[in-house]
């Protein structure tokens, strides 16, 4: 009777199968193919081998240019929002970790915003926040602070965006939650005993103990913010002078605004390529700092 | 059980009420409003046509209440009206023309028939028959690529001059300016009087300033900005002079010193224009006014100020294109029922005098002569006095005076391609912010313009 039903588990695979191939696999292969192609109208398109890859990495090529830029764009988001989600997130976590009344209202409260996501109204909300006369610059100018004019330079716009995404660090802050609650108490109560400050106690006991969950939220932060795409696009919709346009935005508009799939794989590709090097490396390296306790 | 069955009864009639109330929001075919009385009758099973178009809420009423009279001078077609707004309506429909899904007729911007590979996806329109004979000669010749026409002309639109007169005003200037002479000293007066708050203009995009540049350049030098070999027409040296009175605005207080003070994303909507009421004009195609006037709490404020001259005497300078065609889909070519239908409710779109005053110049001052007509001889609304119709008299007269110098400020059909326009829009952009000078914005523009053009223009 048990035997009879080994099928079943490939059964009720099928659906996710099917899924996978139509909506992963394909897309993934065929956009390789594209990749190689250049469109010579609707119906017809030329092998190019490598030709668009080319492109892409001459400056002076009208793809190559805003690609070049975007990518460095999205490397300068990365660099600052990744290490932002996983400090804040892994500093109110640790706080929310502790025995305070009222926990549970701060950690929904702290969890809203990533409920809220980066959706149409709340990526319009927070660029009406961050308006010349916005309550960004209200608040500042509480505190004697001049207005700060956000979307009018490059730093002040990367600011604002990198700002929407470090505010919803909900989903990042319950993980750490989680791997915090899992540190077992007895080495804090240990440590308490040699004299070991709150300070030095998260130095050496919570942050070696919580490497593993570090090194998975980062993981996943860095894949996710390569891909940064709503909030840019409806908060500066790349502006100032380019400075926001992210790599995904200018996929979106090779591909689908300029109907250019081939130019639009290329760039997906480099990006699906960056982001496994990365990858790559930050689980190479983790042999160094991330601990296991067998 | 009597207060059961009323209740019920009750609760139909409220979703009959709500039935009726949203089959009239949702451009309905059935409903018959209005006094027509139909000349025709018609048994049979009608012909069916989708029409895709994009607007604001004034067009879509237009549009659905034409329809709706279409079908009743023509029972013998149902047309489906598929509205929506700007945003995404190019990329839908190139979604739907690859998979052919596209409406039977739909609307589109005179560039895409260039950009978006219309040769390929839009039906010629010859094989239809249409009368283009009401049309101004030449009109369809934008339109037309190796011999096929691709899409019927509804307007004609150019980027002209609208001023708010309540800055000028209370500037206590009496006569509006017509040189760019007067438009200068008028923005050294508002801004004296206004502690330099307010702008005789304001903020201009990239955009906006690109066509002002090029037309001030045009001018005085009497050349388009795109030769006939599709190569850039102004030298370095013209080039110099024309960023050089850009800054000249810019130091006058005729634009905001520089854009990065002002980084609204939408024109219409900005509260520098509407609330603050900061800016005294805008240059805009004379097709889109309708949404900066909309937005002013007193509509007659704003006054059609067209091009700033060189001299006072001129008119010269406008740049004009086809505003909006209409397309049909290939697919039409193998349905003769559709074609029919296709090809009567194009005509009756653009030339029934009905149609024409439901529709008014909520596309644009009509192109085809018998509209034109129908609506300039209207006296009730008086569409001559829209600032579309005043907007459009002055493009026409600029450009007619243009031709007569043997200068055709037609705009190139590929001026506004999504790739192409980059290559004097970012240069300008990063000049307006103050992050390039004159030169470095040149050099830029110089180097990349006519590999681009002649890159696009490729495919």
């Amino acid at each position: 009777m048990v035997g009879e039903k080994k099928w079943l588990p490939y059964v009720l695979l099928i659906p996710w199968i099917i899924g996978f191939a139509v909506f992963k696999a394909y897309p993934f292969v065929n956009s390789f193919i594209l990749s190689l192609y250049e469109k010579i109208n609707p119906f017809e398109q030329r092998f190019a081998g490598l030709g668009n890859y080319l492109r892409l990495f001459n400056s002076d090529d009208f793809f190559g240019e805003p690609f070049l830029n975007s990518l460095k764009v999205t490397a300068v988001y990365v660099f600052f929002t990744v290490p932002a989600v996983l400090t804040v997130s892994l500093l109110i976590a640790y706080v929310l970790s502790k025995k305070i009344k009222g926990v549970g209202i701060f950690r929904t409260a702290f969890y809203v915003p990533t409920v809220l996501g980066a959706n149409v109204a709340i990526v319009l909300l927070w660029r009406e926040l961050f308006q010349q006369n916005g309550l960004v610059n209200q608040g500042l100018s509480l505190l004697g602070i001049d207005a700060i004019n956000w979307f009018g330079t490059s730093a002040g716009a990367m600011t604002a965006i990198i700002g929407l995404r470090v505010w919803q660090f909900g989903s990042t802050m319950l993980i750490f939650l989680a791997a915090l609650k899992n540190v077992p108490e007895t080495l804090y109560e240990a440590a308490t005993i040699d004299g070991a400050s709150k300070l030095k106690q998260f130095q050496v006991i919570t942050i070696p103990m919580i490497t593993p969950v570090i090194l998975f939220n980062g993981v996943m932060r860095l894949v996710e913010m390569f891909q940064v795409f709503t909030g840019p696009k409806l908060i500066t919709n790349g502006g100032p002078l380019q400075s926001t346009r992210m790599i995904n935005m200018l996929i979106y508009e090779v591909a689908f605004e300029n109907r250019n799939f081939n130019m639009g794989s290329a760039m997906s590709w480099i990006l699906f390529l960056i982001i496994m090097v990365f990858t790559v490396l930050i689980f190479r390296s983790s042999k160094y700092w991330v601990h296991y306790s067998d | 059980m009597k207060g059961i069955e009323t209740s019920m009864k009750k609760i139909l009639l409220f979703i009959l009420a709500l039935m009726g109330i949203f089959s009239s929001m949702a451009c309905s075919d059935t409903t018959t409003q209005g006094s027509y009385d139909p000349n025709t009758t018609w048994s049979g099973t009608p012909t069916t046509i989708k029409f895709s178009w994009w607007g604001t809420t004034d067009r879509n009423v237009a549009t659905c209440l034409a329809i709706q009279l279409f079908h009743e001078k023509y029972p013998m077609y149902r047309v489906e009206g598929d509205q929506s707004v700007w945003t995404g309506y190019q990329t839908t429909l190139y979604n739907r023309l690859e998979r052919n899904r596209e409406a039977d007729v739909f609307q589109v911007n005179y560039n895409w028939l260039y950009s978006m590979y219309g040769e390929y996806y839009f039906l010629d329109l010859n094989t239809l028959d249409l009368d283009l004979s009401d049309w101004p000669e030449g009109e369809h010749d934008p339109l037309t690529i190796n011999g096929k026409v691709l899409g019927v002309s509804l307007s004609e639109t150019g980027y002209i001059f609208y001023l708010n007169k309540k800055i000028y005003d209370d500037a206590g200037i009496t006569e509006m300016p017509k040189t760019w002479d007067q438009l200068i000293a008028a923005g050294q007066q508002i801004g004296a009087s206004s502690n330099y708050t307010k702008f005789a203009i304001g903020r201009l995009d990239a955009q906006q300033v690109a066509i002002l540049m090029f037309t001030w350049l045009s001018q005085k030098y009497g050349k388009n900005l795109i030769s006939d070999d599709h190569k850039l027409n102004f030298t370095r040296d013209e080039l110099e002079e024309g960023f050089a009175f850009i800054n000249d605005l810019r130091s006058n207080n005729v634009l905001i010193p520089s854009n990065a003070n002002d980084t609204h994303p939408d024109g219409p909507t900005n509260p520098n224009w509407v609330t603050y009421q900061n800016y005294g004009g805008i240059l805009q195609w004379n097709t889109a006014v309708s949404e900066y006037e909309n937005v002013l709490s007193d509509k007659s404020n704003l006054v059609t100020a067209g091009m700033f001259q060189q001299e006072e005497d001129d008119n010269l300078g406008s740049y004009k294109k086809v505003s909006m065609a209409l397309a049909v889909s290939r697919r039409v070519a193998n349905d003769p029922a559709k074609k029919a239908a296709v090809k009567a409710f194009i005509e009756f779109m653009t030339s029934d005098p009905d149609a024409v005053r439901i529709l008014g110049v909520d596309r644009g001052v009509p192109s085809n002569s018998l509209a034109y007509n129908t609506l300039l001889e209207s006296t009730d609304p008086v569409f001559t006095a829209t600032r579309e119709w005043e907007g459009h008299v002055i493009v026409q007269q600029n450009y007619e005076s243009q031709i007569s110098e043997g200068i055709n400020l037609y705009i190139h059909p590929y001026y506004e391609h999504d790739v192409f326009r980059r290559i004097y829009e970012l240069p300008i952009e990063k000049f307006l912010f103050g992050t390039y000078t004159a030169n470095q914005a040149i050099n830029e523009i110089i180097s990349k313009f006519n590999s681009t053009l002649a890159q696009v223009m490729g495919g």
